[in-house]
C-alpha cells in the first residue's frame, strides 16, 4: 500500500523522468527484437518493421503504460488547472469581474455568518446548555411588564420545586454587590441557594460549593470565590480554604444602602472562566456585571421563604431568579404546562391582582441571544439573496464566455476530447474562479466586519466578539465550493454539448445557441425577482425608521443628564438631601442654566419601576380598585422644566413637597385619560396597594397635584403607559438633568467643578444628552435598517450589472439584424424602442414575480415594522418605480449603441 | 492460444522467479516456457510490468546486459514471491474446480 503511494507520487512528480526511461526501455526492446529477426536472416529494414508490429505500436504501448501508473486522473486535473489558470490569466477583465462579483456575495455571507456565530451560538460552559431555563411567573393583565421580569415569589418557588417533575434541578439566586474590606471598589456576585452549582453542573476546583446548611441564616458566613479573585486576593494560595474576607453587602431587600462589614470564610474556589451570572446571561438583571466573582448563601429566613407577596412588610421578598435544568426530553411547553397546573391552586393564596398569572419557561440560550435571533436571521436571509444574485451573475458571465469559446471547445471535441472531459475542464475553471472569489471574499468579509462593528447598536450581546475564526473559515470554504458548483454546472453542461457535425460543417464558426440566451434571460429574471423582494423589505424597514424618527419623545433632546452615586459616608437621608439641594441650587445659579433637577430613573434609561395603585372612584371589573400597574419615578421640582415636559393641569412639585414629605403625586396624561376620562384628575387621590387588595383609606392616599404631558418611557416605539411621579428626596444615586443655553462642554465642566467643590471624591458618570439616549434606544432598528438597505443596494447594483451585461451582449449579437433594419428604413427611435421593449419584457416578468414574493414574505417582517403595514402601498409602488428607473439607465448605453449601428459596415461584413 | 484475463501478471512473476530479466527477455522467456503455445502481445507486457512495479511485487533497476548495453532489469521482491505463491495456488484451485465441473458435465 505504502509502496503503491510512493510509486504514484514518484510517477506524479517525476513524470518526465519516468517517460524518458520508458522510451529507452521500449527502444531497447525494439532493438533486441530487430536483432533477433536479423539473426534469423531478415534484412534490417524488414526486421525492424516486424519488431514494431510485434510490439503493437510504440505510441499505444507508451500510452497504456503511462495509464497503468494510476496517475492519469490527477495528471488531467493538473493539466486542467494549468490550462485554466493560463486562460483566465489571458482574460483578466473577465476574471476580475467574476471574482469581484462572487467575492461580494461570499464576503457579505461570511461577515454575517461570523456575527451569527458570535451572537447566536455562544459557548455555554454549564453542562448541557440546552437544558438550562429560567422560570418566571408573569401576568397576562400586565402587558407592559416583560414576562422575563416577573420572578416567582419565594413560596411559589418552593411549591414548584417540590411538586414538579420536569426538572432535574432548580435553584434560586439573586445578584448582589459587595465591597471588599472597606475598599471603595465594588465586586459583583450572587447570593445562591444549595442547588445553584448542581443546576449549572459545575463544582468548585478547590473546596466545596454552598450547601443546605450554609443556607441557614445563622450559618451563612461562607463564600465561594472565582478563580480570578483567588489570584487577586490570595495569589493562588492553595491553602486559601478557611481564610476570611471582610465584605460589606447591599441587602437583598429593603433600602439599597451598604450594610456594615461581615466576615466570610472562603469554602471554595471556582475553576477559571466560571463567572455566572454575568452580562447577557440574565434577561432582566443588572447586565453591567462583567463577571460574578463571589457566591454567598442566599440564606432566606423562614419568613422570607413563606413570602407570596402578601406580607405588608416589604422586607419579605427579594428579587430572586429561578434557574432550572430540564430533564432530558422535556420541552419548555411541557414544563410550562406542568408548572401552570401547580400554580393554579396557589392563586387564592395571593393578592387578587395575581389573577392571570402563568409560568413562563425561557431557555438560557435564548436569553443570551438577547432577542437578536430574528435580526440575525433577517440579515442572513438578505445576504443569501445577495449571494444568489452574485451566483446568477457569475453563471451568466460563464455562459457568455462559453459562447465566445465555441470555437475552442469545438476544436477540442474534434481532437477527441469526450464530453466528460470537456465538462471536467469547464468545472475546473469555474472552481478556480470560485476559489479566487472565496479568497477575495474572505478578505472582503474582514472589511465588512469592521464596518458592521462600527454600526454596533450596543444592545446585541457579544457582537464585538465576532471574528473570522476557524468555524467561519470552514463556512467560507463550504460556501465557495457550493457557489462554484452552483455557478459552474449549468454553463459547463450547456457549453460541453458540442454539435460536432454542425461545428465542422460551419468551418468552425458556429455561434451561440438560442437556448443559451433563454437560460441567461431566465437567470436575469430570477435576479430581478430577488432584488425586488430585498428592495421591498428594505423599503418597509426604511419607512418604519422614518416613522420612528417623527415620534415626539416628549422631552428636550438637548438636556444633559449625568449620574451620581453617593458613597457609604452619606449614610443619613438628611445628609443626602442637603447634598442634592446644594448641588442643584449651585448648578441652577450657573450662567446659562434654564433649569435643573434630579430623578431616580431617566426615560429610555436602564432602571424602571412598576407598582400597584388604587385610584379614587375607579372601580375595576370585579369591584376591586387595585389592578392599576404603573411606572413610577421620583424627581425634584426642577426636573420637568429641565426636561421641557409641559404641565397640562395643576402644578409641579415644590420644595415644600420634598422637604415636608407631602403626600402628593403627579400623573402623566395617559394616566389621567385612562382613570379620569372627561374629568379633572387634579385633587383626586391614588394609593399604594394594600397587599390584601382591601379598600383604600383616603387617609393614606396621595393627592394628585398635577398632570404632565406624556413622554416615551420604556422605548421610543411603545405607546406611553400610565405613569406616576413622586417627589424625590435624598436618594443614594440619581441622575442630574440640566437644560442650559451653553454648549455641552462648558456645562459639564462647570457642573463638575461645583461637584468637586462639594466633595472632591465624587464624579459624574454616564454623561449624555437626551438625544443620545434616544439614539441609543433606536440603535437596533437603525442597525437593521442600514444593513438591510446596504444589502439591498448591493443586490440592486449586482443585478443591474448582470442585466446590463445580458442586454449589451444581445445587442452585439443582433448588430447585423439592426444594420439590416436601419438599411430597410427603420429610424433610430424604432431601434431604441426595440431594445427597450426587449429589456422591459425581461424586467417585467422578474418584477411581477418579485412583487408576488414580496407580498408573501413581507408578513415575516411584520414584527420588525413600526406603524407600517407589511403591504404598505407606498413601498410597493416605489420599489417597482425605482427599479424601472434603474433599468432604463442600464438600458441607455446598449440602446444607444444599437441605434448607432452603421448599416454599411454591417452589410459589407455579411 | 490467447491468455485468459488476469493470468499475464502471474506468468510474468513466474518468469522472473528464476533470475532478474529485462522486458524483452521476459517476453522471450514466456515464449520459451510455453513452447510458443501462448501468444503474449508484446505491447501488453510493459503496462503489466509497470503495474507490478506499482504494486511493489517487482522492482526495476538499470544494469548492463550481456552484450554491454544498458537495460531495465525487473526483479521479484519478497512481496512478489508471496504473491506468486498465492497466485499459483489460486490458479491451481480454480483449474481443478473447472476440471471437475467439466468432468461431471
Amino acid at each position: 500500500m505504502l509502496s503503491d503511494l510512493k510509486y504514484r507520487l514518484r510517477a506524479l512528480f517525476r513524470a518526465g523522468h519516468l517517460n524518458a526511461e520508458l522510451d529507452l526501455e521500449l527502444r531497447d526492446h525494439v532493438e533486441r527484437e530487430t536483432e533477433k529477426y536479423v539473426r534469423s536472416g531478415l534484412q534490417v529494414e524488414e526486421a525492424r518493421r516486424k519488431a514494431l508490429i510485434a510490439l503493437g505500436g510504440v505510441e499505444q504501448v507508451r500510452q497504456q503504460t503511462r495509464d497503468s501508473r494510476g496517475t492519469r486522473m490527477i495528471e488531467q486535473v493538473l493539466q486542467d488547472l494549468r490550462y485554466g489558470l493560463r486562460s483566465l490569466g489571458k482574460n483578466r477583465a473577465f476574471t476580475a469581474v467574476f471574482v469581484f462579483t462572487l467575492a461580494l456575495g461570499i464576503g457579505s455571507c461570511t461577515a454575517i455568518f461570523s456575527l451569527m456565530t458570535a451572537v447566536m451560538f455562544p459557548p455555554v460552559p454549564y453542562g448541557d446548555a440546552k437544558q438550562l431555563v429560567y422560570i418566571t411567573t408573569p401576568n397576562r393583565n400586565m402587558k407592559q411588564i416583560p414576562p422575563e421580569a416577573v420572578v416567582p415569589d419565594n413560596a411559589d418557588f418552593a411549591d414548584m420545586k417540590r411538586q414538579s417533575h420536569s426538572f432535574s434541578a432548580m435553584a434560586q439566586f439573586a445578584q448582589q454587590s459587595f465591597k471588599l474590606n472597606g475598599v471603595n471598589t465594588s465586586l459583583n456576585g450572587a447570593a445562591v441557594d444549595e442547588e445553584f452549582f448542581k443546576t449549572l453542573e459545575v463544582s468548585p476546583a478547590l473546596g466545596r460549593g454552598i450547601n443546605a446548611e450554609d443556607n441557614e441564616p445563622s450559618n451563612d458566613g461562607v463564600a465561594v470565590i472565582s478563580h480570578s479573585l483567588w489570584l487577586q486576593l490570595f495569589g493562588a494560595d492553595p491553602s486559601v480554604l478557611g481564610k476570611s474576607i471582610q465584605l460589606s453587602v447591599k441587602p437583598l431587600s429593603g433600602p439599597p444602602t451598604w450594610s456594615g462589614n461581615k466576615t466570610y470564610r472562603v469554602i471554595g474556589v471556582m475553576g477559571a472562566g466560571f463567572n455566572y451570572p454575568h452580562n447577557g446571561e440574565l434577561s432582566w438583571g443588572n447586565n453591567h456585571f462583567d463577571a460574578a466573582d463571589l457566591w454567598v448563601p442566599l440564606a432566606l429566613t423562614s419568613k422570607q421563604r413563606a413570602d407570596r407577596g402578601v406580607d405588608a412588610d416589604p422586607v419579605g421578598g427579594c428579587y430572586c431568579y429561578t434557574l432550572a435544568r430540564l430533564r432530558k426530553g422535556i420541552s419548555t411547553t411541557q414544563a410550562e404546562a406542568e408548572l401552570n397546573g401547580i400554580l393554579r391552586p396557589l392563586e387564592p393564596l395571593h393578592t387578587p391582582f395575581k389573577q392571570g398569572w402563568y409560568a413562563y419557561v425561557k431557555p438560557l440560550r435564548e436569553t443570551m441571544e438577547g432577542s437578536a435571533r430574528p435580526l440575525m436571521l433577517l440579515l442572513m436571509g438578505a445576504v443569501i439573496f445577495v449571494l444568489l444574485i452574485a451566483c446568477g451573475n457569475a453563471a451568466n458571465l460563464l455562459l457568455a464566455r462559453s459562447a465566445n469559446r465555441m470555437h475552442e471547445l469545438g476544436m477540442r471535441a474534434t481532437l477527441g476530447a469526450g464530453r466528460n472531459r470537456l465538462i471536467r475542464q469547464l468545472l475546473t475553471e469555474s472552481l478556480l474562479l470560485g476559489v479566487g472569489g472565496g479568497i477575495v471574499g474572505f478578505g472582503m468579509a474582514w472589511v465588512f466586519l469592521r464596518v458592521l462593528l462600527l454600526l454596533d447598536p450596543g444592545d446585541i450581546p457579544r457582537l464585538h466578539e465576532a471574528s473570522l475564526n476557524g468555524k467561519v473559515l470552514a463556512f467560507t470554504v463550504a460556501v465557495t465550493l457550493l457557489t462554484s458548483i452552483l455557478t459552474g454546472t449549468l454553463p459547463a453542461l450547456s457549453a460541453s454539448r458540442v454539435n460536432l457535425i454542425g461545428f465542422l460543417k460551419s468551418g468552425g464558426q458556429t455561434g451561440a445557441r438560442g437556448s443559451r440566451n433563454r437560460v441567461r434571460s431566465a437567470l436575469v429574471m430570477g435576479e430581478v425577482a430577488i432584488v425586488v423582494v430585498l428592495l421591498a423589505g428594505a423599503g418597509l424597514l426604511v419607512r418604519s425608521f422614518l416613522k420612528l424618527q417623527q415620534v415626539p419623545v416628549g422631552f428636550s433632546s438637548t438636556t444633559l443628564s449625568m449620574k451620581i452615586d453617593l458613597p457609604e459616608s452619606y449614610a443619613r437621608p438628611e445628609q443626602r438631601r442637603a447634598f442634592f439641594q446644594t448641588l442643584l441650587s449651585q448648578i441652577a445659579a450657573l450662567q446659562g442654566t434654564v433649569a435643573t433637577g434630579a430623578v431616580d430613573g431617566l426615560p429610555l434609561g436602564d432602571s424602571k419601576g412598576a407598582a400597584f395603585w388604587g385610584v379614587e372612584d375607579y372601580p375595576s371589573q370585579e369591584g376591586r380598585t387595585m389592578d392599576v400597574a404603573s411606572d413610577v419615578a421620583s424627581m425634584t421640582p426642577g426636573y420637568f422644566t429641565a426636561m421641557d415636559i409641559p404641565l397640562i393641569e395643576g402644578r409641579f412639585f415644590t420644595e415644600e413637597d420634598v422637604s415636608g414629605n407631602r403626600k402628593v403625586v403627579i400623573v402623566n396624561q395617559t394616566f389621567a385619560r385612562k382613570y379620569f376620562p372627561g374629568r379633572n384628575a387634579v385633587g383626586k387621590w391614588v394609593a399604594g396597594a394594600n397587599p390584601d387588595g382591601s379598600e383604600q383609606s383616603a387617609r393614606d392616599a396621595l393627592t394628585i397635584v398635577g398632570v404632565v404631558a406624556d413622554v416615551r418611557d420604556w422605548s421610543v416605539e411603545a405607546p406611553p403607559q400610565p405613569q406616576l411621579f413622586g417627589p424625590l428626596s435624598g436618594p443614594d444615586d440619581a441622575y442630574i438633568v440640566i437644560r442650559s443655553v451653553l454648549p455641552r462642554k462648558d456645562v459639564v465642566q462647570s457642573a463638575t467643578a461645583i461637584l468637586h467643590r462639594l466633595d472632591a471624591s465624587l464624579a459624574f458618570s454616564k454623561v449624555h444628552t437626551m438625544k443620545e439616549l434616544v439614539s441609543e434606544a433606536t440603535a437596533r432598528r437603525r442597525f437593521q435598517t442600514v444593513l438591510l438597505s446596504l444589502f439591498a443596494g448591493m443586490a440592486l447594483a449586482l443585478a443591474l450589472v448582470g442585466f446590463y451585461g445580458l442586454l449589451a451582449y444581445s445587442v452585439m449579437q443582433r448588430s447585423s439584424e439592426m444594420g439590416i433594419r436601419i438599411a430597410l428604413g427603420a429610424t433610430r427611435v424604432h431601434i431604441v424602442g426595440l431594445i427597450l421593449r426587449q429589456a422591459l419584457r425581461l424586467v417585467m416578468v422578474g418584477l411581477l414575480v418579485g412583487l408576488a414574493f414580496g407580498f408573501a414574505l413581507s408578513r415575516l417582517l411584520a414584527s420588525s415594522l413600526y406603524e407600517v403595514h407589511p403591504w404598505d402601498p407606498a413601498t410597493f409602488a416605489l420599489v417597482p418605480a425605482l427599479f424601472l428607473t434603474a433599468t432604463l439607465v442600464a438600458c441607455f448605453i446598449p440602446a444607444r449603441r444599437a441605434a448607432k449601428t452603421d448599416p454599411m459596415t454591417i452589410l459589407r461584413s455579411e | 492460444m490467447e491468455l485468459p484475463q488476469g493470468t499475464l501478471d502471474l506468468l510474468i512473476l513466474k518468469a522472473l522467479a528464476l533470475e532478474p530479466l529485462h522486458g524483452w527477455a521476459v517476453s522471450e522467456r514466456l515464449q520459451q516456457i510455453s513452447s510458443d503455445a501462448l501468444r503474449v502481445q508484446q505491447g501488453s507486457l510493459y503496462p503489466a510490468l509497470h503495474r507490478l512495479e506499482r504494486h511493489g511485487w517487482v522492482k526495476a533497476r538499470w544494469a548492463i546486459s550481456e552484450n554491454n548495453r544498458r537495460a531495465r532489469y525487473y526483479e521479484l521482491t519478497r512481496q512478489g514471491r508471496t504473491q506468486l505463491a498465492a497466485g499459483s495456488a489460486a490458479w491451481r484451485r480454480l483449474a481443478a474446480v473447472v476440471d471437475h465441473v467439466l468432468d461431471i458435465a
